[in-house]
């Protein structure tokens, strides 16, 4: 079911995205859990297929650090655990926070922000990317810190539907967290100072709890909405929408399957 | 026979009732709007700037000052006004349809702009350009040896069509104003002379001039704490935005549009200065004036695709191309019909055909337009 990885350095073809004929029954997602990456690969096609899974970055084009076989059943999600890859090239993040899919000759399939580790998912944290259909979706949305100045106002437009292949539903603003302190033992990273010369506050989650109610469906769907944020300054306006994250929402005939390499 | 008559007579009346509806409906109240500016006359001893200027919005330009007493006058109706010691103007009761403003003084040449009055809304006055525009053009995507070792970066085939594609729609076909324009491709396009050709746009522009720098190729950024700059790469490096920035700085006009298509190009709009080692307080290119446009935001890819006919464009100027191209964006989501783009028009067309086209995509990509606006809604584009 999974062949051995192979460690390389290669360049992906350029931006371009040439799509290969599997693209649309292949598609993946990857998060960071714990210290390890998790890689969702569904397939929603009638024979099983070989793929390769590129963990890399984005930098003047697809970097493709170290790569590995995946052999995906027919209707299932074949959900694997592979560490977080580092990249030892002088240029580019320190860690790999993208994952490319092609399939055997090498034709994109897809690619995926690792989320977690990639900047733009900063935002949230999910509680499930795989959801069964009838299950809510439920993500947590944070606010930016880094527009917090004196004479800037951000703002955020979530929209109130989402979509899921042909259905849409609502999304729900379950609650609103503002800003609170939290006492805390210390720090999880070095501050060179006496600990114990002081109190130790850390802010609670700031944002908001967003759930979506999914319905009965067959095969596998993303469930997408838009998010856009306005950051206004004296200077004048910011705008641009906001990556979501990319839950699955799979139907009852779909299969996990979770396995280790 | 008295059934009859009756029948006549009540057909009759209805008849009647119809006609009187229908004038009635032909007389009725006309929706109206109103149209607000300001006009502004050059400073006194600025013998070489013959014209006023007026704008939508309260902006004086440098080197100008209000003007008071100017005529503004709706062509075929009875509204006028007169702009007052601020140089502002507002006509009401304006009939809601395309209108032409004549704005005239003693001193000055009269001049004439189209404004489409919305019902029951104040419409600012678009500005009515009198310098000359500036078109930097720049695409990339060839490197030197040495690019080549250090970065990495894949070849593009895409910028070169890029830049012919703007050329040909936002410059040659654009009746806006007159213009020059500069272009550097691929082994032209180094750092040394897209710098220099910066600072003597820097020097050379008047304060009633614009420009337009537009950019296709690989670029970087979104990630300030950390590994690399916000940077557009050229033929033999990288030109940081903060370079960039210095480069046109002393420019006499705040009128200047950035366009970008490339990877995590919405650096360039978020007002983070990453190099040189920068204070954020500076917010490059978030100054009141400029625009900025970029075809991702800050940590985003941007798409390359290939056409039928095997051509390669980036996928945002492919988009900004065709909104401007015939006035689409003009007459489409937030157009407004009136022989004029303005950079909200653009960008709503744009970001909302890119986000299309990638949401048909059958993985994960998503690329989404950025845009800052420093004051008012430029016009970038006239058909």
């Amino acid at each position: 079911m999974i062949i051995l990885l192979i460690v390389v350095f290669a360049s992906l073809p350029a931006r371009a995205l040439a799509e290969s004929g599997l693209s649309n029954t292949i598609s993946a997602i990857a998060w960071k859990e714990g210290g390890n990456v998790k890689l969702a690969v569904a397939n929603t096609g009638n024979e099983s297929q070989l793929i390769w899974a590129g963990f890399g970055y984005q930098l003047f084009g697809a970097k493709v650090v170290t790569k590995v076989a995946l052999e995906v059943p027919a209707q299932t999600i074949l959900l694997t655990t592979h560490p977080v890859v580092k990249n030892n090239d002088s240029h580019g993040p320190s860690l790999c926070d993208m994952v490319y899919v092609s399939d055997i000759n090498g034709n994109s399939i897809s690619q995926s922000k690792i989320y977690g580790i990639h900047p733009s998912t900063r935002y949230y944290q999910v509680e499930a990317y795989l959801v069964p259909a009838g299950k809510p979706v439920i993500i947590w949305l944070g606010t930016p810190d880094s527009d917090s100045q004196p004479g800037v106002q951000t703002y955020l437009d979530i929209s109130q539907r989402y979509s899921l292949g042909e259905f849409t539903g609502n999304v729900v603003v379950e609650k609103v967290y503002t800003g609170i302190l939290n006492r805390t033992k210390g720090k999880d990273f070095k501050c060179f100072c006496d600990e114990k010369d002081y109190h130790h506050f850390t802010f609670g989650w700031r944002g908001l709890l967003l759930t979506m109610e999914t319905p009965e469906i067959k095969g596998i769907e993303r469930l997408k909405f838009k998010m856009t944020k306005y950051v206004k300054s004296k200077e004048g306006l910011l705008r641009h929408d906001l990556a979501t994250p990319p839950v699955m929402v799979y139907g009852k005939e779909i299969t996990v399957i979770t396995s280790e390499y | 026979m008295g059934g009859q008559q009756m029948k006549r007579t009540a057909l009759i009346s209805l008849i009647i009732s119809c006609i009187v509806t229908v004038a009635g409906c032909s007389f009725g109240p006309t929706p109206t709007g109103s149209i607000e500016g300001y006009v502004y006359e050059p400073e006194d001893g600025q013998v070489s700037r013959s014209s006023f200027i007026a704008k939508g919005f309260q902006l004086v330009p440098e080197g100008y000052q209000p003007l008071e007493g100017a005529l503004v006058k709706v062509t075929g109706t009875t509204n006028i006004a007169y702009t007052n010691s601020q140089g502002y103007f507002r006509i009401d009761s304006i009939p809601a349809r395309l209108q032409t403003v004549t704005i005239a003084h003693p001193n000055y040449k009269p001049q004439s702009i189209s404004v489409w009055v919305q019902a029951n809304r104040v419409t600012p006055l678009p500005d009515i350009l009198t310098g000359v525009g500036y078109y930097l053009l720049i695409g990339v995507g060839r490197y030197d040896s040495n690019i080549q070792n250090t970065w990495h970066p894949k070849p593009l085939a895409g910028p070169p069509n890029d830049v012919e594609n703007i050329r040909t729609v936002l410059i040659e076909q654009n009746t806006l104003a007159k213009y020059e324009s500069i272009e550097f491709v691929n082994e032209t396009a180094t750092v040394e002379a897209v710098l220099d050709t910066a600072r003597h746009l820097a020097h050379t522009l008047d304060s009633e001039d614009y420009l337009v720098i537009y950019f296709s190729g690989h670029s970087m950024g979104g990630d300030p704490e950390h590994y690399y700059p916000d940077a557009l790469l050229v033929y033999d490096g990288l030109i940081t935005d903060g370079q960039l920035q210095d480069a046109l700085s002393g420019i006499a006009t705040d009128d200047v549009t950035l366009i970008i298509d490339g990877c995590n190009s919405g650096a360039f709009a978020d007002g983070h200065e990453t190099w040189p080692p920068a204070n954020r307080v500076l917010r490059a290119f978030q100054r009141e004036g400029y625009t900025v446009i970029t075809a991702s935001d800050p940590d985003e890819s941007a798409l390359e695709i290939k056409l039928d006919d095997g051509t390669s464009r980036g996928l945002f100027t492919y988009y900004f191309v065709e909104g401007l191209d015939q006035g689409r964006a003009d007459r489409t989501y937030a157009g407004n019909y009136d022989g004029r783009i303005t950079v909200t028009e653009i960008y709503e067309y744009v970001s909302r055909k890119v986000s299309n086209y990638c949401a048909k995509l059958s993985n994960d990509f998503t690329q989404t337009v950025t845009l800052f606006q420093g004051s008012g809604d430029p016009v970038i584009y006239q058909y």
